[in-house]
């Protein structure tokens, strides 16, 4: 699998927590993402261990579901199960700002490099994906596109930032 | 006229170089279709029937002479000379060939053009009144909010890859001339004496297969809210729209789903939850593009023009015309120009290049610079002088632009139909021509009045027939073109779904029944009554029975 950290366009920093079938016992070290079933059933005993732990949640996850675990999980990963499916941007969304998730957010399955600043836009940190072409892709595309309007999960200035000429004010209700 | 910074310029151009690229693998062999598939779809390049076909966005309805000259001018150089305006407001090109492509979205970003976000599973390209800026009715301009938020949902992070398309109208005035309530989002702008400016927002009303006409879930939203209420219904449709059928996938089936209440209840949770939160820049964004909106500077004109008169007493068919082309202008002395891309035989909404030249000049140096497409696919100048229409309207004659049929029964809308499209059952188009053949300019034209038809060549509705007073839909019966018919529908803030009037009928069929209905209309109206009116007031069974001899 090739792993690539969206801000630094590379992965040699990232742990990789591979995913761990549901009957397979927990290694003896390293990092390792588990099923959401496999956490809910056994994450107690799984945590016990004291191994950074990761989880990998399916697209139509509720963000609710997984904020029991959020203080104590390194890395969610979010499963895309077919490119068009971008329910993952709602989910990492709401993971960073309904529950200030400060983890990792990994996206795994179905990516196409036409994803790469929408995941980083939307909360996403890093991608893994089975061809390295993906990966090359993105890395230009990241450095290419670097302007956008909307406010998002990203520090960076949007355009109407750029065009006042300040950063965001939050608005009183 | 929004006038682009160099950041709407950066945000275009550099999409352009991608693919430019992309198109050469493509060429090349390089990119299979389907990978091709998504990156066109970006940039508003479909595969049709024949060809591929581009639909450039023209962000509600909007443009100004050059950008209308640049639209000409691709249509001489890269197509067959003419071009197709759309439902949505939109120009396709049917006949671009792959590879001029890349330099025909770099000729549009000069222009302040673009096809971003005219297909594909995204907020599509926005539309509005066409008479916005110019109507006697409204509140104020909407377009700088549709502007506010074409930026806010371009290349949007969170919401490109939705369950199904997305589209969003604005309005600004009582009367509806938007479609509000045949839209993902309608928004109607208002101004309440105790609240304030605001939006009533609908949601999910729609065409193609399950019609509906959407339902109001906020009478009044502060315009300040207007971006965090977009981004709260648009994530709840992100996360619980339906992605297992593209027939279903569309917002309002969500909404009819859940019931409108229930979802105008997670709405607002989720709003309340992030409007704390929420930037307060969208406001001062909306009073910078309003300083970006070149506004007309117009004249303190007298409301009566001597000239204007006179021209209606000496030339009958300008009398015509005026009667019936022209709509109110806000400001005295003034009116809205309809132009109607409907001649006799003609086929809806195509124009030529030479034809969008005399438009671009006539608005260049009698309209204020000012040109709309309407979702009717005709062409508007929203501010011309009354001195000036008789001159305008000898310009427009000689171009073939001066059809005085705007909303009777010769001013049809239709699809492209299965003369280009590769999702169509049937063509709508000859039935178009047909029809408009018989009623253009004729007496029996003239005493029926008012008459929306609208044809679809297949259940996804592009041709809106759902919404015509009098509907067709094309349809396949065991490979045999077959036209369904529908009647009482409408756009506007009475907005209807026409009903079905039983079996369907040939090509032929098809014209004659249009006839029976139209003769009944005639036979059964009162005084003043337009044929909606009647219809409403008489219901199907009389239709019924005069069609097919049984109510």
């Amino acid at each position: 699998m090739e792993r690539l950290d969206l801000r630094r366009l590379t992965g040699a920093d990232l742990d990789p927590f591979p995913l761990l079938a549901d009957e397979a016992p927990l290694p003896a070290g390293g990092t390792a993402r588990v099923s959401l079933v496999r956490l809910e059933a056994d994450g107690e005993r799984l945590f016990a261990a004291g191994r950074r732990l990761g989880v990998e949640a399916p697209a139509e996850t509720a963000a609710e579901r997984l904020r029991p675990w959020l203080d104590r999980l390194a890395l969610v990963a979010l499963h895309v199960p077919t490119f068009s499916d971008g329910r993952v941007f709602s989910l990492a969304r709401r993971l960073r700002e309904q529950y200030a998730f400060g983890g990792e957010i990994r996206a795994v399955g179905h990516l196409l490099a036409d994803h790469a600043e929408f995941l980083l836009r939307s909360g996403v940190d890093s991608v893994e994906v089975a061809a390295p072409r993906v990966i090359e892709s993105m890395r230009q595309r990241l450095q290419l596109y670097g302007l956008w309007y909307q406010d998002a999960v990203d520090a960076r200035p949007t355009i109407v930032e750029l065009r006042h000429g300040r950063t965001r004010r939050r608005l009183a209700s | 006229m929004y006038v682009y910074d160099e950041y709407d310029h950066a945000m275009v151009t550099k999409r352009i170089a991608e693919f430019r690229a992309a198109v050469a693998r493509r060429l090349s062999g390089e990119l299979p279709e389907d990978a091709f598939k998504l990156i066109r779809q970006m940039n508003g390049v479909y595969l049709q029937l024949h060809a591929y076909m581009l639909r450039v966005a023209i962000p509600y309805g909007s443009l100004n002479p050059a950008q209308m000259r640049r639209l000409a001018e691709i249509a001489r150089r890269f197509d067959r000379g003419y071009g197709h305006f759309t439902t949505r407001q939109n120009i396709q090109y049917n006949w671009i060939a792959l590879r001029d492509m890349p330099d025909v979205l770099e000729a549009l970003a000069e222009a302040g053009m673009h096809a971003i976000q005219t297909s594909g599973n995204v907020i599509r390209n926005l539309t509005a009144d066409h008479y916005a800026g110019a109507a006697a009715d409204e509140v104020d301009d909407p377009r700088p909010y549709a502007e506010l938020i074409r930026q806010w949902s371009t290349l949007h992070p969170e919401f490109s890859f939705l369950p199904r398309k997305f589209k969003i109208a604005v309005t600004a005035a009582p009367h509806d001339r938007a479609a509000v309530r045949f839209h993902d989002i309608g928004l109607v702008l208002h101004d309440d004496p105790e609240r304030g400016r605001g939006f009533e927002v609908i949601v999910g009303g729609g065409q193609g297969r399950t019609p509906f006409v959407g339902p109001t879930i906020r009478a009044h939203l502060p315009e300040a809210h207007l971006l965090a209420y977009l981004e709260a219904i648009l994530r709840l449709y992100n996360e619980l729209g339906r992605r297992d059928n593209a027939y279903k996938a569309r917002i309002k089936i969500l909404v009819h789903a859940l019931g409108a209440e229930e979802f105008a209840r997670r709405v607002e949770a989720e709003f309340a939850r992030i409007l704390p939160a929420t930037d307060d820049l969208p406001m001062r964004e909306l009073a910078r593009i309003r300083d970006r909106f070149l506004t007309p500077d117009f004249a303190d004109l007298p409301a009566h023009d001597p000239a204007f008169e006179e021209a209606k007493r000496a030339d009958p068919a300008f009398a015509r015309w005026a009667a019936r082309n022209l709509a109110p202008h806000k400001r005295p002395g003034y009116r809205i120009v309809n132009i109607a891309l409907k001649p006799g035989g003609g086929i809806p909404g195509d124009a030529t290049a030479g034809q969008m030249e005399t438009v671009a000049d006539l608005a260049e140096r009698y309209g204020h610079g000012d040109i709309r497409v309407t979702h009717e696919q005709n062409l508007v100048l929203p501010h011309v002088r009354l001195g000036d229409l008789p001159t305008v309207h000898a310009v427009l004659a000689e171009a073939g632009l001066a059809s005085a049929n705007l909303g009777l029964a010769s001013d049809i809308i239709a699809c492209p139909g299965l003369d280009y499209c590769v999702l169509a059952n049937a063509r709508s188009i000859p039935i178009a021509q047909t029809l408009s053949q018989r009623f253009a300019g004729t007496e029996r034209e003239a005493a029926v009045g008012p008459l929306r038809i609208k044809i679809s060549g297949c259940i996804n509705a592009c041709g809106h027939h759902h919404a015509g007073h009098i509907g067709i839909l094309g349809v396949d019966r065991k490979g045999t073109e077959m036209y369904q018919l529908t009647l009482g529908g409408s756009a506007d803030e009475t907005a209807a779904i026409g009903e079905i009037t039983g079996r369907g009928f040939d090509e032929d069929g098809i014209v004659e029944a249009v006839e029976t209905v139209i003769d009944t209309y005639l036979g059964q109206r009162q005084e003043g009554e337009d044929f909606l009116a009647t219809y409403r007031r008489i219901g199907l069974a009389p239709f019924k029975e005069a069609l097919y001899g049984t109510p």
